[in-house]
């Protein structure tokens, strides 16, 4: 393994025991994505629906989590590069909480088009929709159609995005404080350094 | 590579996600079809008295929803089971646990409200589109259904797909939503097939405007015709009945800048405390004070009997009739009024009762204060309509009435003025036969002869200004009014109105399908069953309707009326059975241009037209029914000869092919039989009407146009469709009889306006 994480005394650490940076950034992305989606589908699914169909909402909840996780891989591995070149650390907690931030503001923003991609996904996968706008929200049929709504609809995607990032934020500052966050990545100033 | 492998990942994960969206699908998803489980048994009833509950008199005070109508643009109504008190409060006192908490029943939960039977009033105004996200909440394994049998036998929604099968359905309760009177895309119309399930299920005619819960749907309805009393209610194939009397049911008003609900309204109608839903429904309870549906011997009820057909329909019987009065959701209530003028914006909601009531003193039996109509289905009248409400011998045919006469799912707006008349008690009488109007007159004693009660003991509070019907005074056509009724017909002199010019005439047949013992198996729209098929039991093949045009939505379904958009067309139903049928037709408000009698053949009392009609079937084997030796009713293949009514095969000519009439429909023209003199509307039907009485033994002629009302005669050309959304896309609309338990098995046809 070629970018191996480095241990906290900044020694390369052993490959059989350290994940690569792409195992964490795919492990950060799901911590990040997964409570996020949680939260969004809690919020916006109505409490009978909920205790009608808690499987149905379970499956959803992962599937629509599982179709998220390019975005939130986009989000930890873009976050991490610009915190790092902003020269935030990753051992003092305040720099590991302006890290997560920067991960959950991207993810965040790319979730705004991921909702257009959502709605391509229930389209696929809903025959019978008439249309399908994101679904927990009954916005008339063009509501995509004219700038105003579209900025209505990427308003609202922010939104919810960001609402989300309540339940991602937390647990993405505890996975990066708990030890997964430390990777260098390839190119980085702190790479440098370390291999200098 | 990492980033190969993360690659790999991140693809393996988008497309486990996605594969596991696909199959969440519904209507065709694996995952979907998770263990489910279900358990009824049904239940030993015995029935309740309505007299007992009667002669404690009015005691129930009236549940109203001024003041706390739903008027947003989006919400969401929920479908619930819950308890209520419909009947008075020492009732349930004496009951034992769960009963003492009321009757279960089910309803809507609309918005923020609490559920209720009927549900909280939505209030729409015109112009301004409402989006409701509808969800199936009831429980799986709901109360009701162990008290209200679902017969498979008939044409249903069958989620678990039983149909057939001689024993109650143990399911998740299919429900959809159909605003009735609304003009609406057929997408949110509450297609009968559109209908969906607690678990998540669909039926093939399912749309809903955006994706949704699997047990929801989210419709749209643009709001653009005219101020007036509408009310949606369940709808799904086959069960309507059951969730119609469970309580699925509730008022949605339209306003517009006259009619706008409030106090300062230009109209100066009564407004706020003043303006008042009534929903008025006949129910039958046991003595748990529980919902009584009369399923089979073991369950009698008190006004019907016990399905008439065992041996083809277990549990169906053709019409419900209970005998305690409910008006919103309560029996024989009460409502305290001051000494003024009252708006009442009524439907009557039963499953097959109809209604023609008046006032009286309830101290001395006087006739009370007339009746003032200002409003039917679709609409402000263009003047008042006085209705004394005198007591008269029981009609039996269209003869003019002085009484508020409502089938089932015809409203009315009315205005009652009780000024002067403080400390007095009126009673909402009715003298309407059961069936309509082949059923005895009611007795004396009935229960059913009173709905509720108006006390006048609150004190005036301000002078009444409001608009005084006894004036005269028009509603329509003057400044601060909607413009006059645009007329297709004239009522006055029962004929089209000037000028309006039918691309078609269309005559159809309202004919009842009998067993061996005269009890009714179904009742058919131009004798054809709701899919128009010729049932051959598929030996031969079975074939559709010559003349229909199978639905392009997938829903297995062949339409005959395929009118075209904006075009106009008069439609003449001839009533072969006993009795009247309110005939709805979804999408449109049209008119009443007449009735005209045909002539009886004194030895049998029927049509004879009928005899006529019946000698043009061509004779074949069709599905039927069969008696065996044993006496035994089973259906099964039958040969009918030449000359004998085939129920189901549709007219006995190609529907296309105009009769000796010019009139489509594949039936012998009507002309020949015709008997009697025109009949205008009777006053308090010449406006705009979305269900008319179709009364037996007559001609009742509509004219029915596919535009919004407010266009003028000539205003809109076939083929220019002038709706915001497109009537010809979509499931589809229907017709149907409004008698609850007759839509359900097979009398209701699918129609679609094309292009």
């Amino acid at each position: 393994m070629r970018f191996g994480p480095c241990n906290p005394s900044g020694t390369r650490a052993s490959t059989r025991l350290a994940p690569s940076n792409g195992d964490r950034t795919l492990r950060l992305a799901l911590v990040l994505a997964l409570p996020t989606i949680a939260l969004e589908q809690f919020l916006h699914t109505d409490r009978w629906t909920l205790a009608a169909l808690p499987l149905y909402q379970a499956l959803h909840w992962f599937s629509d989590s599982l179709l998220a996780l390019p975005l939130a891989a986009a989000g930890v591995w873009a976050g991490q590069r610009i915190a790092t070149r902003l020269g935030l650390g990753d051992s003092n907690p305040l720099d590991v909480v302006g890290r997560a931030c920067l991960i959950a503001l991207l993810f965040a923003l790319l979730l705004v088009p991921g909702a257009a991609l959502h709605e391509a996904a229930d389209r696929l996968t809903h025959v019978h929709a008439g249309s399908a706008t994101h679904s927990h929200v009954p916005l008339p049929r063009r509501s995509t159609g004219g700038p105003r709504s579209l900025a209505r609809f990427a308003g609202h995607a922010l939104s919810d995005a960001f609402t989300g990032q309540a339940a991602g934020l937390p647990l993405t500052i505890l996975a990066l404080l708990w030890g997964g966050h430390g990777g260098p990545l390839r190119g980085t100033a702190a790479t440098k350094t370390l291999e200098a | 590579m990492t980033t190969r492998r993360t690659f790999l990942q991140l693809g393996a994960a988008v497309g486990a996600g996605g594969l596991i969206r696909w199959q969440l699908d519904p209507t065709s998803g694996l995952l979907f079809n998770t263990a489910r489980a279900f358990a009824s048994v049904q239940t030993q009833q015995t029935a309740l008295s309505g007299a007992e509950i009667r002669r404690v008199g009015f005691v129930n005070s009236l549940r109203t929803f001024a003041g706390r109508r739903v008027g947003d643009a989006s919400f969401e109504v929920g479908m619930f089971e819950f308890q209520q008190q419909v009947l008075p409060e020492d009732f349930y006192a004496e009951k034992p646990a769960p009963f003492k908490a009321g009757t279960y029943v089910w309803g809507y939960l609309v918005g923020d409200a609490a559920p209720s039977w009927p549900g909280t009033t939505v209030e729409a105004l015109k112009g301004r589109t409402t989006t409701i996200k509808y969800v199936n909440a009831l429980p799986f394994d709901p109360v009701l259904r162990k008290y209200l049998t679902i017969d498979q036998t008939i044409h249903w929604a069958d989620p678990l797909n039983q149909m057939g099968s001689f024993d109650p359905f143990k399911g998740p309760i299919p429900t959809v939503v159909h605003l009735h009177g609304a003009e609406d895309s057929s997408s949110f119309d509450g297609a009968p097939e559109a209908w969906f399930t607690p678990d998540g299920r669909h039926g093939r005619g399912y749309s809903t405007l955006v994706a949704t819960a699997p047990n929801a749907a989210v419709y749209q309805y643009p709001n653009n015709q005219q101020a007036t009393t509408l009310w949606f209610h369940d709808h799904a194939l086959g069960i309507t009945r059951i969730n119609v009397f469970s309580g699925l049911a509730a008022f949605y008003f339209i306003r517009d800048q006259y009619d706008t609900g409030r106090s300062d309204n230009p109209l100066r109608l009564p407004a706020g405390p003043q303006e008042i839903e009534l929903m008025i429904q006949d129910r039958q309870f046991d003595t748990n004070g529980q919902l009584l549906f009369p399923d089979s011997p073991a369950n009698p009820s008190l006004v019907d009997g016990p399905p008439g057909n065992p041996g083809l329909h277990p549990y169906w019987i053709p019409e419900f009739f209970g005998d305690v009065i409910c008006v919103n959701g309560r029996s024989w209530p009460h409502l305290n009024v001051e000494p003024r003028r009252y708006r009442f914006r009524i439907v009557n909601a039963s499953n097959a009762r109809f209604f023609r009531m008046g006032l009286a003193d309830s101290a001395s039996g006087a006739q009370g204060p007339s009746l003032w109509q200002i409003g039917t289905d679709g609409g402000l009248l263009d003047r008042p309509v006085k209705l004394p409400g005198l007591v008269e011998p029981p009609a039996t045919d269209p003869s003019p009435t002085t009484r508020l006469f409502l089938a089932p799912s015809e409203r009315a707006d009315i205005i009652l003025d009780f000024t002067g008349l403080s400390g007095r008690r009126f009673t909402l009488t009715n003298d309407a036969q059961v069936p309509f109007p082949s059923g005895s007159p009611l007795d004396p004693s009935d229960p059913t002869r009173a709905v509720m009660e108006f006390r006048v003991t609150l004190p005036l509070s301000g002078s009444d200004t409001t608009y005084n019907p006894a004036s005269g005074a028009p509603l329509r056509g003057g400044p601060n009014q909607e413009p006059i009724i645009v007329r297709l017909a004239d009522p006055s002199a029962g004929r089209l109105a000037p000028g309006v010019q039918p691309s078609h005439t269309r005559q159809l047949v309202l004919f009842e399908f009998e067993g061996p013992n005269g009890q009714p198996v179904e009742d058919l729209i131009n004798n054809t069953k709701w899919r128009g098929i010729r049932d051959r039991a598929g030996n031969p093949p079975d074939t559709p309707v010559p003349g229909s045009s199978q639905d392009t939505f997938g829903q297995g379904i062949w339409m005959t009326e395929l009118p075209r958009v904006g075009s106009t067309e008069v439609w003449e139903w001839l009533n072969l059975t006993v009795d009247a049928h309110p005939i709805h037709i979804h999408l449109i408000q049209f008119q009443l241009i007449n009735r005209q009698a045909v002539a009886v053949d004194p030895n049998t009392g029927e049509p004879t037209y009928t005899a006529a009609w019946a000698s043009q079937f061509p004779g074949g084997k069709f599905f039927g029914y069969k008696v065996n030796p044993n006496g035994n009713v089973r259906w099964g293949l039958v040969n009918y000869p030449p000359g004998t009514i085939i129920p189901g095969y549709g007219p006995p000519h190609d529907y296309l092919t105009p009769n000796a009439d010019g009139a489509l429909g594949g039936n012998p023209a009507f002309s020949p039989f015709l008997s009697g003199p025109v009949l205008p509307p009777l006053p308090g039907e010449a406006g705009w009407k979305d269900t008319i009485k179709v009364f037996p033994g007559f001609v009742n002629r509509f004219v029915v146009r596919w535009a919004p009302q407010a266009v003028a005669v000539n205003g809109v050309q076939p083929g220019q469709n002038l709706y915001s959304f497109d009537p010809t896309k979509g499931p589809g609309y229907v017709l149907h009889c409004h008698i609850l338990d007759h839509e359900d098995n097979e009398m209701m046809r699918p129609y679609l306006p094309v292009p």
